[in-house]
């Protein structure tokens, strides 16, 4: 129970540290808003009146809370280029970017896993030293390159998928499988390549235990083994990578978005930088940044509750 | 021929090797033993000696890269002639083991009582629900406590007694013909070693079966074997029963490690320790291996590789000296 | 003997081609990287265009010779920004301990947790493009790495006998961290500015397709895929050159990463 409300207290550290910078970096470095919306030339008055609006002049504490005050609130500020609440733009992303997370990572678990226990069982042999090699390519690929391909490949000369756009779940879950799997998979494969190496590395590390032996003792063929006793073992440490597979799938559709067009939270970031929309990039920065906190903690807990040696106390 | 005589268990010079990087590691250099029904074999020698090596092999559990010629005769067939697949159908039903560490041993992940079932699981047709009863009444019969709830445990949740027991309950949930126990007692305390030899000696009886017990200690190996075979650097240095082999040790290394056992007598006094260290499995000697810790050694050993020569009915040593008193 | 040292091999191989690319573009590209053709527009890879030309008729091989020198530039002081940076901090958290090392490894650990990309790009956004800029968030991003391996060394160190020896003779805790202890804990460092490097290259290409990188007019690989995408039914080469030797650079840093920790765990 205590290494729960430690935990739990520790993220809570992290998301205002996580606040904090942000604030820092969006509130305080960029110098005054109020310029960079009226521009150069505008009138000393109009800059005054604006300042005052957006509470500029306020000492920094009160900004601070205010700030804070809206957040809790869902109020993200105002988008300075669409004039509407930052929150309204990131919902209505959403759906896709999410899609684009839950596809990948389930390309990343179901393929990533089973090869990288077959690696593991051919070990030293050419079936798991290839393995290896591809999977090395794998992760030396830019994931926006491997996009380009697949469109290339799969959109223009085999004309399986339509080249570009976004075809909503409402309207047709077919269309949009097909204009969602490649970007999907373009995300997913230097994570593929990660998670086949962990697991690689994991299933081999268990295998030199003694329970192996046992196992083997009792008249188990080797894949009998690996599956019954050697997975569960050794998943436990793969788990601790899922938050590192969080925060590259996210930060993957943040490239990849932009490579297929797709109208996601991601693409939606890119705009905002390069309009230097700054309520717009803060707004997606927390909302990415809390997605990771969560995330983790959750992995975090689902570790300790899984392993038993954890969760019911070691003896000796 | 006597059929109650003859061997369960009859091992014709094998000879066990690793092919690695910098050349062929011979760890068992042609040794030849023998366990009839119903014995309890003793392998005693300090770790590097081949004795685990030898257990493996029985179980054709070596390694890849391991290589391994003589004979294994188990029953009539003999085990390193089989396909990896028909070893496999011995194990757990015909032959099965007990490691040193029950820790390491089991899975941590799954309940004891599983580990036990699984076997029946694989070599029995029984159902759920009378393979349950089954795994019950074995937990019963090895001296645990209150088995349903032990059942649901995991093995880190047990003393180390207790989870030694779950191992060997293992062993024994198939009744297998022989039983082959690597160090099963060394990581326990001794009030528990105790128990754990009763176990096993009482297993003996019950059922008939055959064990090999593998120690470095001499003190627990005589207590439960009625045959010894003394193991050095791969090699089999001497062969008796175990009152013969306390009585009239005739290898210089045999009367080390009897002279190396604490007793009650010398308490207070430094506990002796056979000078030297066991050479490593890459030494190679052209004599005997173990002349240079040896305090009878001369001349000829160094030189020559002595063979096994008989100084009593079913007492053999490997020494030149054998035969005479030490 | 050579299968344990296969994966440095492959490294040091890959890694020297593309290094003597980049240095021979210093001097010399096939064709001039800025002159436009109308005539030769989309030609596929020749004889005189080892690798085509691409939609103004630049020859493709020259502009990536070219774009060879930002990703080594770019790579090598991001790097070593991060390392230098990394390093300090991972040292002081490490060796001194305490609240101080709990703060920082707090703030690493978060660092962690996002999506490096991100960090890169809330750089970007406030300070603006452009090459500087994208070194330094591209340093920014590689810190962390470099701190947590650092402090896990120091933290091993600190502990062993030489270090206590040195503190009884009364040498400062300055030299001792880094004249004692820093060479001690060298090798996961050089495997982890192996890999940063690579993570760098990677990071670079990323920024710069998606236009908050590196500007024109200097050549960058990313930049090149972001414009050839547009005309990749035309001119697919250009659009696939790029990718290639981004995959072959950040593969010789792997391989160079993981040879360099296999010969260390050999020992």
């Amino acid at each position: 129970m205590f290494v729960y409300l430690k935990k739990l207290f520790a993220m809570i550290l992290t998301v205002l540290l996580v606040l904090l910078i942000t604030f820092v970096t969006f509130e305080i470095i960029p110098g005054n808003p109020a310029l960079s919306r009226l521009g150069v030339d505008a009138q000393e008055s109009q800059y005054e009146a604006l300042s005052a609006e957006l509470g500029l002049d306020d000492p920094l504490g009160i900004r601070l809370s205010r700030w804070l005050k809206g957040l809790f609130t869902g109020d993200l500020g105002i988008s300075m280029r669409y004039s509407v609440p930052v929150s309204e733009l990131i919902l209505d992303r959403l759906p896709v970017t999410i899609s684009l997370a839950v596809m990948a990572l389930a390309l990343i678990i179901l393929i990533g896993i089973p090869l990288g226990i077959v690696s593991a069982k051919y070990g030293e042999r050419l079936p798991g030293v290839m393995i290896t090699v591809i999977s090395q390519i794998g992760m030396a690929i830019p994931s926006f390159w491997s996009g380009i391909i697949l469109i290339y490949i799969f959109g223009i000369l085999l004309r399986w998928v339509s080249p570009g756009g976004y075809v909503p779940w409402s309207e047709d879950a077919y269309g949009a499988f097909k204009s969602l799997i490649l970007p999907a998979i373009a995300i997913a494969l230097p994570s593929i390549a990660s998670v086949i190496r962990y697991t690689r590395n994991s299933v081999m590390d268990q295998m030199k235990n003694d329970y192996v032996r046992l196992a083997m003792s009792k008249g188990m063929n080797l894949n009998s083994v690996l599956l019954r006793h050697v997975l569960k073992n050794a998943l436990i440490p793969i788990i601790t990578v899922l938050g590192m597979i969080t925060a590259n799938i996210l930060g993957g559709s943040i490239v990849i978005e932009q490579v297929f067009t797709l109208p996601g939270v991601g693409r939606l970031l890119i705009n905002a930088i390069t309009t230097r929309d700054l309520p717009l990039v803060q707004g997606m920065v927390l909302y990415i940044a809390f997605i990771v906190v969560i995330i983790n903690f959750f992995v975090d807990i689902i570790y300790t509750v899984i392993d038993p040696r954890i969760r019911l106390g070691q003896r000796d | 021929m006597n059929c109650e005589n003859e061997p369960l268990l009859e091992i014709k010079d094998l000879k066990i090797g690793f092919k690695t990087p910098e050349g062929p590691l011979h760890a068992v250099k042609g040794i030849s033993l023998e366990v009839k029904k119903r014995e309890i074999v003793g392998i005693v020698g300090e770790s590097g000696c081949g004795k685990t090596v030898t257990a493996l092999s029985i179980m054709r559990l070596l390694p890849d890269n391991s290589f391994a010629t003589g004979s294994i005769n188990f029953s009539g067939i003999d085990l390193l002639s089989l396909t990896e697949d028909e070893a496999r159908g011995t194990r757990g039903r015909d032959i099965s083991m007990i490691f040193q560490d029950s820790l390491s041993s089991l899975n941590p992940l799954m309940k004891v009582g599983r580990q036990i079932d699984e076997n029946l699981m694989m070599h029995t047709s029984l159902d759920k629900a009378e393979r349950f009863s089954r795994v019950l009444e074995i937990m019963k019969g090895i001296g645990l406590p209150d088995p349903e709830r032990t059942y649901g445990k995991y093995p880190h949740e047990l003393s180390g007694g207790m989870r030694q027991r779950i191992a060997i309950a293992i062993a024994i949930v198939c009744n297998p013909d022989l039983i082959i126990a690597d160090e099963p007692t060394t990581a326990l305390d001794v009030t528990v070693q105790a128990q754990i030899l009763e176990l096993l000696r009482k297993i003996n009886r019950e059922s008939n079966r055959s064990i090999i017990f593998i120690s470095h200690n001499l003190g627990v190996i005589r207590e439960i074997c009625s045959k010894v075979y003394v193991m050095y650097a791969g090699h089999i240095v001497e062969r008796a029963s175990a009152e013969a082999l306390f009585t009239n040790p005739g290898h210089p290394y045999t009367l080390g490690l009897i002279k190396a056992l604490p007793k009650l007598e010398s308490k207070g006094k430094e506990l002796f320790d056979i000078r030297g260290r066991v050479p490593s499995i890459a030494d190679l000697t052209q004599g005997c291996p173990f002349e240079p810790r040896c305090d009878y050694s001369f001349e000829r050993c160094r030189k020559e590789f002595p063979d096994l020569k008989k100084i009593d009915s079913d007492h053999e040593v490997r020494c030149f000296l054998a035969g005479g008193k030490l | 003997m050579n299968k344990r040292r296969i994966n440095l091999w492959i490294g040091t191989v890959l890694i020297s081609i593309l290094m003597l690319m980049m240095v021979v573009s210093l001097f010399y590209t096939p064709f001039p990287v800025t002159e436009i053709n109308r005539l030769e527009r989309f030609e596929p890879p020749s004889a005189r265009h080892l690798l085509g030309t691409d939609n103004f008729g630049r020859d493709v091989l020259s502009r990536i010779m070219k774009g060879s020198q930002t990703a080594f530039f770019v790579g090598l002081v991001a790097v070593s920004i991060g390392s230098v940076f990394g390093v300090l901090i991972g040292a002081i958290s490490g060796y001194f301990g305490g609240i101080v090392d709990e703060i920082i490894m707090r703030i690493v650990d978060a660092m962690m947790a996002f999506p490096s990309i991100l960090l890169a790009l809330m750089f970007v956004s406030v300070f603006g493009v452009g090459l500087r800029n994208t070194i330094i968030a591209i340093g920014i991003m590689s810190i962390p790495s470099f701190a947590r391996i650092t402090r896990s060394g120091f933290v091993q160190h600190k502990e062993l006998d030489y270090v206590k020896n040195a503190k009884i003779k009364g040498i400062s805790n300055l030299r001792i961290m880094f004249r004692h202890i820093l060479p001690n804990v060298l090798s996961p460092i050089v495997v982890a500015a192996s890999m940063g490097f690579a993570n760098a290259v990677l990071a670079e290409a990323a920024l710069s397709y998606l236009g908050l990188g590196i500007q024109p007019p200097n050549p960058s690989w990313g930049r090149m895929l972001s414009e050839s995408q547009v005309f990749i039914t035309v001119s697919p080469w250009y659009a696939i050159a790029p990718g290639i030797f981004i995959t072959l650079l950040v593969l010789g840093f792997n391989f160079l990463g993981d040879g360099i920790r296999d010969i260390r765990e050999n020992r």
